[in-house]
C-alpha cells in the first residue's frame, strides 16, 4: 500500500481525500449538519498536500479549526480525519513539514478538545436523567478530551514514521521474498564460479606442470643432443607430448572459464574500439577516442587487457550515469609506455537535470570535495581492471572530479606491452 | 671429495625428471645416481646412498619438497644430509625463505633454466654460498616470519669459545646498524667456522637460526 502511494503522484492524495470527504464528512454531514462539511472539507483538502505544498496542508488544518470554533461545531468523525493526517503526514512529508504539520495537527486536536468540552450546548445526559456540567467538569471533560487527541494523533504519527522507515530499510514480505530470491541465485552463482574458480586452479597447476616439463625436455635435448643425438630425439618426442598435454589443458580451462559466455573466436583489438564507440553512442553516451603520440605496435596479450580496461570503465559509465553523458578515451602513445584515460562528466549531467530550491542545478558542497578526497571508490571491476595492468607492470588509477564525473587512468611502461621489432635485440 | 657428482634427483614428475636427467648427465662430471618421486621409502634410500647433492622438486609424492628434507635431515643427523637444491616451477620469495630456513642452499625455478641449475648443483657442491647477506636481509624483511626460540639452538650459541662469539658479535652490528651497504659487503665466509659448530648446514642458515630464536635482536 505504501508503495502504490510512493510510485503515484496525485492519485493517492485524491483517494485519501475524496474518502475522508465523503465518509467521515457524510457522516458528520448526517449527526452536525451542512455546516459541518466546510470543516470536512478543509480536513479533506488538507491530505492533498501532505507530499508536495505541505505549507497548504497546515493552513487548511488552521482553516478548519476556525470553521470548528466560528461554528461552534462538533464534527467528531471528520476530527478522526485529523488522526489520519497525522499518520500520513508521519509517513510521506518531508523536514521540516513533518514536525510542522504534526504540530499543527496537534494544535487541531486540542482546538477540537476545548471546543467539545467549553461547548455550552453540550451536557451529559445518564439513564435519561440531566446532568449540568459545572466548570471543573468542563476543565476535566477538556483536559480528558486533549490528552486523548494529543495522545491518538501522536501515536498516529509515529506509525506513520515507523511504517515508512520499515518499508525503506526492512521491506514488505514480498520485498524479503524477492530479496532472499536474488540472495539464493547469487548463492548459487558464487558457488558454481568458486567450483569453476578450483578446477581452473587444478587445471593451471598441470598446465604449470606439462610446460615445466617442455621446457626442461628441450633443454635437456640441447644439452644432450651433441653427446647423444639419440637421447635429444627422445627429449624432443617428450616436448611434443608434454607440449600436446598443455595444448589440451589449456583448452580444459579455456572451456572452464568461459562456460555461460559466448566466446568470440577474434580476440578484440584496438581497432574493435570504432565499433565499441558506436554501440556506445546507440545507448546514449556521448563517446569519443582520441589518439595522442605515435602508435606502436602491442603485445597481444596487452592490447586485450588495454581493451578490456577500457569496456570495463565504459561499462561502469553506462550503468551509473544518465543518458547524455560524454565519455572520452584518450590513448597517448608514448616513448617510454602508454597511457590510457577513460573520463566521463556524468556527475554534471545528473546535477543540471536535477534543480534545486531556487530551479538552478544542485552546486556541489563541501562535502562533495570531502567526497572526492576521502571517499574510497572499489568494486570488483575497478579490482579486476587493476589487477589486469598489474600484470604488465602498469598502474591504475581511479579519480574523482569534484562536480563532473570520474577518470580512471591506466599507464604502462612499453616494456610490458610493446612488441620489440627490432631483430637485431 | 670424489671426481664425479654424484647427484640425487627427486620430483613427482618423470617427463621433469627426464628433462633435467638428460641435462645433468651431459656434464662431465655429474652423475644421476638416484631418480625417484620422492616416496617416504626414498628417505630411508637416501640416506643410505652416497648422494653428493640432492636435487629435490617442491612437488613430491609424499610430501612438500621443503617438508621431505626436513624429514630427511631428522632421519641422517644436520651434519651427514646430503646438501640440497629445491626445484620449482616459479621462483617465489616465500618459498626461498622456507627452503633457506631448512637448510636447503639454493632454490632454482624453471625460468631460471638449465643453466641455472647446473651453476646451482656446483655451487651446493662446493658448499659456496648462492646469496648475500643483503639477499637474506631483504627476504626477513619482505616476507612474514614467525619467531620460534629453539632453546638447545640459544643453549649451543651461548656456549661458544669467546674467538667464535666475537664473529657472532661482528654479524649481530652489521644486522643492527640496518645499514644496506654494510650489510651488503659483509662476509658470510667469516661464519663458516661457527656453521661447523652449530647444527646448520650454511651461514645463511645460521642467519636464519638465530633470526629465528631472536638472537639477532638482542646483545
Amino acid at each position: 500500500m505504501l508503495r502504490w502511494i510512493q510510485n503515484r503522484n496525485w492519485l493517492p492524495e485524491i483517494a485519501l481525500s475524496a474518502f475522508v470527504f465523503l465518509v467521515l464528512g457524510g457522516l458528520d454531514l448526517a449527526t452536525q449538519g451542512v455546516i459541518a462539511m466546510l470543516y470536512s472539507l478543509a480536513i479533506a483538502a488538507s491530505f492533498l498536500f501532505v507530499r508536495r505544498l505541505n505549507f497548504l496542508a497546515s493552513a487548511l488544518v488552521l482553516i478548519a479549526s476556525v470553521i470548528e470554533v466560528s461554528f461552534s461545531l462538533v464534527p467528531i468523525f471528520s476530527s478522526i480525519g485529523i488522526v489520519l493526517l497525522a499518520f500520513v503526514v508521519g509517513a510521506f512529508s518531508l523536514q521540516p513539514w513533518r514536525e510542522i504539520n504534526f504540530v499543527v495537527a496537534i494544535f487541531s486536536g486540542l482546538v477540537f478538545a476545548a471546543n467539545v468540552g467549553f461547548n455550552p450546548t453540550i451536557n451529559l445526559a445518564v439513564f435519561g436523567g440531566s446532568i449540568q456540567l459545572v466548570q471543573l467538569g468542563r476543565v476535566f471533560i477538556f483536559l480528558v478530551l486533549a490528552l486523548l487527541t494529543t495522545s491518538l494523533i501522536s501515536l498516529s504519527w509515529v506509525l506513520g514514521q515507523l511504517s515508512m522507515t520499515r518499508l525503506v530499510h526492512v521491506g514488505t514480505e514480498i520485498d524479503r521474498l524477492v530479496y532472499q530470491e536474488k540472495q539464493l541465485k547469487l548463492s548459487i552463482e558464487i558457488a558454481e564460479q568458486s567450483k569453476r574458480f578450483e578446477i581452473a586452479r587444478d587445471i593451471n597447476e598441470t598446465v604449470v606442470q606439462r610446460l615445466s616439463s617442455v621446457i626442461t625436455n628441450a633443454e635437456g635435448g640441447i644439452y644432450s643432443a651433441k653427446a647423444n643425438p639419440d637421447a635429444g630425439l627422445r627429449a624432443l618426442e617428450k616436448v611434443l607430448e608434454s607440449a600436446r598435454g598443455t595444448h589440451t589443458e589449456l583448452r580444459r580451462l579455456f572451456d572452464t572459464i568461459n562456460r555461460g559466455t559466448v566466446v568470440s573466436t577474434n580476440l578484440p583489438t584496438f581497432a574493435d574500439l570504432d565499433s565499441l564507440a558506436i554501440s556506445m553512442r546507440e545507448i546514449g553516451l556521448d563517446f569519443s577516442i582520441s589518439h595522442f603520440g605515435k602508435r606502436f605496435a602491442l603485445d597481444q596479450s596487452a592490447e586485450l587487457a588495454i581493451y578490456r580496461i577500457i569496456f570495463e570503465a565504459l561499462k561502469n559509465v553506462r550503468q551509473h550515469n544518465p543518458k547524455g553523458t560524454r565519455a572520452a578515451v584518450e590513448i597517448s602513445w608514448l616513448e617510454n609506455g602508454l597511457q590510457v584515460i577513460i573520463k566521463d562528466n556524468g556527475v554534471e549531467i545528473l546535477r543540471r537535470s536535477s534543480a534545486g530550491p531556487n530551479g538552478l542545478p544542485l552546486p556541489y558542497e563541501a562535502k562533495d570535495d570531502l567526497d572526492a578526497l576521502l571517499a574510497k571508490v572499489s568494486g570488483p571491476g575497478l579490482t579486476a581492471m587493476r589487477e589486469r595492468a598489474e600484470s604488465f607492470g602498469g598502474s591504475l588509477e581511479l579519480k574523482r572530479v569534484v562536480g563532473i564525473g570520474f577518470t580512471v587512468s591506466a599507464m604502462f611502461p612499453a616494456t610490458g606491452i610493446r612488441v620489440n621489432l627490432d631483430p637485431d635485440s | 671429495m670424489t671426481s664425479t657428482i654424484r647427484i640425487g634427483l627427486l620430483g613427482t614428475d618423470p617427463d621433469v625428471r627426464f628433462g633435467r636427467k638428460l641435462v645433468l648427465s651431459s656434464q662431465p662430471k655429474f652423475e644421476v645416481v638416484f631418480d625417484s618421486v620422492g616416496s617416504p621409502e626414498d628417505l630411508e634410500a637416501i640416506s643410505q646412498s652416497l648422494i653428493d647433492v640432492l636435487i629435490l622438486d617442491q612437488r613430491l609424492l609424499s610430501d612438500a619438497g621443503v617438508t621431505f628434507y626436513s624429514s630427511l635431515r631428522k632421519l641422517t643427523g644436520v651434519k651427514q644430509v646430503p646438501p640440497a637444491i629445491l626445484t620449482a616451477s616459479f621462483a617465489q620469495p616465500y618459498l626461498l625463505l622456507d627452503a633457506l630456513q631448512e637448510g636447503i642452499f639454493d632454490v632454482v625455478s624453471v625460468e631460471q633454466g638449465a643453466a641455472g641449475l647446473v651453476a646451482a648443483v656446483s655451487r651446493t657442491y662446493s658448499r659456496a654460498n648462492p646469496h648475500s647477506l643483503s639477499t637474506v636481509w631483504e627476504l626477513i624483511c619482505t616476507q612474514t616470519t614467525y619467531r620460534t626460540v629453539d632453546l638447545n639452538f640459544v643453549r649451543l650459541v651461548d656456549e661458544l669459545p669467546q674467538g667464535l662469539a666475537s664473529s657472532l658479535k661482528q654479524l649481530k652490528a652489521v644486522w643492527q646498524s640496518s645499514d644496506l651497504a654494510t650489510i651488503e659487503n659483509f662476509d658470510l665466509d667469516s661464519l663458516n667456522k661457527l656453521v661447523s659448530r652449530l647444527p646448520v648446514l650454511s651461514s645463511v642458515e645460521l642467519i636464519l637460526a638465530m633470526n629465528r630464536s631472536g638472537l639477532l635482536d638482542v646483545e
